[in-house]
């Protein structure tokens, strides 16, 4: 009895030590919480250059991975046990925690994110007070992704039109290489949906965006049909096997070499080189039937990190958040990242990362993201469910067309 | 007859206050983990809910935008696959689980062996079953190579990106993972009829396959009756196998999905889109899942007590 008495004791001072080590290790410190692992090595090295300059602040770093991630932060803040600083999602799936009054807005606390441009502002604006309500990070564009190496072997250019694009498909097809690294096995939807935002642009160009959003065309259209038909016509050039692959199976297959393209955004550029050193890649705009200087192509603002308002330590945090919209963050951000920084102005040391500013020239916003993922349903979990069996040959592209314009029309109301 | 009652109340008290003492601490924990959260899902299934957030009271409105799209759609696809899937294991598991058992009853030798193989399955997490078998389906797995060899397939196995057949695919996992389970309940039950009844039919001159139906099933009623509940409360809240198999959207388009990989994208926000959540629509489907689960337990027991055969 005695024995569990005094174990009972210890255990309640432990309790008590840690509360208070808890307590004291939130003075000077700064925690912050993401969804990508996959930069933890990269977030940590451009933290400590913060850390250099502030000696009294250090930032604690947690991940939690994607699929999770949101689920974790919603409950943390209700519960009041948030982080400081938490990176957000970007459009409607910010407006949750907004709406929730989770956040503070940053519009007089960062006057640094006066420098930066409307399109990148325009993932973390609250919609109903119009304030800024998270520091962008990255702009990131979609584009092809191609090994270089595999292209000069087999003596491919980049291809400057669609028929182009087509016709290296079959050398490589013929040449035993598989041309296009794409599956939509096992909740690889999202993945097949980037494909429609890397081909989308070249169909229905830079002004098609805003015809959308003024009610002037609808997902019905022509073009929009047009480039899902696309989507569907390449399919032979596809992972064989292409409905059993998976997003994970299909990135693999072109870190590996196997695989001579693979349709996605600028985030895999970091995660790609970390995988495989070797890699030769680069990325090129999507072709449209007509040779264009500047081909279009899908952009969109990532996401950004915002201040929670249950934070304890705002001071310390605000620095923080200064630091991430300041100029030295974007070049950290790229030569660590090499994603398009949020804050324009950084100089791109990586020949990847310089295409992909390129391509940022002549961007629209990525259509289902940017345009129609406000509320349920989304434009995005029609194309996310439907588009395996349109390439598959079950559902018609007009029929998927006709089934995102329902689902969005139910909350959808243009802005002339 | 109210009047003797009454007298003796206080010394029914004294009777069964040790064991209302005994039964006190399991009800408290019943009532936290159960009672509360079920009474709390059913008054938050009435109100509006802005993220996270409880809004206005809306009455019955959450049930009504259920039954209209473009959740309608869903909720019936989703209700549809779960009974697919509990006819499905009915045949494939508690059928086959039957002429299993009934083959080990007959042959009486080695029987603990096979059991144990039948069984070996179930102590495996679904989570890591779904997980083995996507590895073995994928294309240049072990199936496909299989099947190659055996010459009954060319070219890639993309039977978990086909919306026809990954519902079946799915429910062919789930049995295989708990075929032992009607195997041990079937032979148990088989063991418990008297041996005379066999002997008796045997001299009639019935054979095995007459004894099955005529003799060892009538008796076998309470067996069914469990078997049949279990399988209904397990295919209805089926959500682990779709997860790690097919993700929680229940790909591929919707083809997989059941009524709780629905409820969980609705409470959580994977609805195509993370963070945007209608808490008020998952919790008006969680209570009338709540409601049917429990409605139809109770019709299934009650159904089977009246065919039950007592000798």
């Amino acid at each position: 009895m005695l024995n569990v008495r005094s174990r009972l004791k210890s255990a309640a001072i432990g309790v008590l030590a840690l509360t208070a080590t808890a307590l004291s290790a939130s003075a000077g410190e700064v925690t912050l919480w993401s969804w990508r692992t996959e930069d933890q090595a990269a977030m940590e090295k451009i933290f400590a250059a913060f850390t250099a300059k502030n000696p009294d602040i250090t930032v604690k770093l947690q991940f939690t991975p994607d699929a999770d991630y949101q689920n974790r932060l919603s409950t943390a803040l209700r519960g009041g046990k948030g982080p400081d600083i938490a990176q957000l999602k970007a459009y409607g799936e910010l407006q949750p925690l907004v709406d929730g009054g989770y956040l503070d807005a940053l519009n007089d606390s960062v006057p640094e994110l006066k420098d930066f441009t409307p399109a990148a502002l325009g993932g973390s604006v609250g919609i109903a007070d119009g304030k800024i309500y998270g520091v962008p990070y990255s702009t990131p564009v979609m584009g092809v992704f191609y090994n270089t190496e595999i292209f000069e072997k087999n003596g491919i250019a980049v291809p400057k039109t669609y028929d182009e694009f087509v016709a290296a498909c079959e050398k490589l097809k013929a040449a035993g290489v598989l041309p296009i690294a794409a599956g939509g096995a096992n909740g690889s939807g999202w993945a097949l949906e980037i494909n429609a935002g890397v081909v989308g642009p070249s169909v229905y160009g830079a002004g098609f965006y805003d015809e959308m959003i003024s009610g002037k065309a609808k997902f019905t259209d022509a073009r929009y049909v047009k480039a899902l038909e696309k989507i569907k016509a390449l399919q032979p050039y596809y992972s064989d096997g292409f409905a059993g692959v998976d997003y994970t199976t299909a990135t693999q297959q072109f870190i590996s070499g196997k695989a001579a393209m693979f349709f996605g955004g600028a985030w895999e550029n970091g995660s790609f080189k970390a995988q495989n050193p070797n890699l030769k890649f680069s990325i090129f705009p999507f072709p449209g039937d007509k040779a264009e200087a500047q081909p279009a192509v899908s952009a969109f603002s990532d996401g950004s990190y915002g201040l929670v308002s249950d934070s304890e330590n705002k001071e310390d945090a605000t620095k923080v958040l200064s630091f991430i919209a300041s100029p030295e963050f974007a070049q950290l951000f790229a030569d660590n990242l090499g994603w398009p920084p949020a804050r324009s102005g950084a100089t791109a040391n990586d020949p990847v990362l310089k295409s992909m500013l390129e391509m940022q020239a002549n961007a629209t916003p990525y259509l289902t993201l940017v345009g129609f993922r406000w509320q349920t349903p989304t434009a995005s979990s029609v194309v996310q469910a439907e588009i395996i069996d349109m390439i598959e040959g079950k559902i018609a592209p007009e029929k998927l067309a006709a089934d995102v314009d329902a689902a969005v029309s139910t909350w959808f109301k243009p802005k002339p | 007859m109210s009047a003797s009652r009454l007298r003796r109340a206080p010394i029914e008290w004294q009777k069964h206050r040790a064991a209302i003492l005994f039964v006190l601490p399991a009800l408290l924990i019943y009532c936290l983990f159960v009672v509360y959260p079920l009474a709390s899902s059913l008054w938050g299934s009435l109100f509006e809910w802005r993220g996270f957030r409880m809004r206005d009271f809306v009455g019955l409105d959450n049930f009504a935008r259920l039954f209209v799209d473009p959740s309608w759609t869903k909720l019936s696809g989703a209700f549809t696959h779960n009974v697919f899937w509990f006819c499905g294991i009915m045949v494939l598991q508690n059928g086959l689980g039957l002429i299993f058992a009934y083959l080990l009853f007959l042959r009486r030798r080695g029987t603990a062996f096979l059991q144990s193989v039948f069984f070996f399955p179930a102590v495996l997490s679904p989570v890591i079953v779904g997980a083995l078998w996507r590895l073995l389906l994928t294309p240049d797995g072990a199936v496909e190579t299989l099947l190659h060899n055996l010459g009954l397939l060319e070219g890639r196995l993309t039977i978990l990106g086909n919306s026809t057949w990954a519902l079946w695919v799915l429910v062919a996992a789930d049995a295989w993972n708990w075929m032992g389970l009607p195997v041990l309940i079937f032979t148990a039950g088989l063991r418990q009829i008297q041996p005379e009844v066999f002997e008796a039919a045997r001299l009639d001159g019935a054979g095995n396959g007459r004894i099955l139906w005529s003799i060892a099933l009538p008796q076998l009623m309470p067996s069914i009756s469990s078997l049949t509940t279990l399988t209904f409360i397990n295919t209805f809240n089926q959500f682990d196998l779709v997860y790690v198999m097919q993700g929680v959207q229940g790909n591929p388009n919707f083809a997989t999905d059941t009524l709780v990989t629905y409820f969980f994208r609705l409470a959580f926000g994977a609805e195509g889109a993370v963070g945007i959540t209608d808490i008020g629509l998952a919790l008006a489907l969680g209570t009338l899942l709540f409601l049917l689960l429990t409605v139809v337990t109770i019709g299934l027991l009650r159904f089977f007590e009246r065919r039950t055969v007592r000798f």
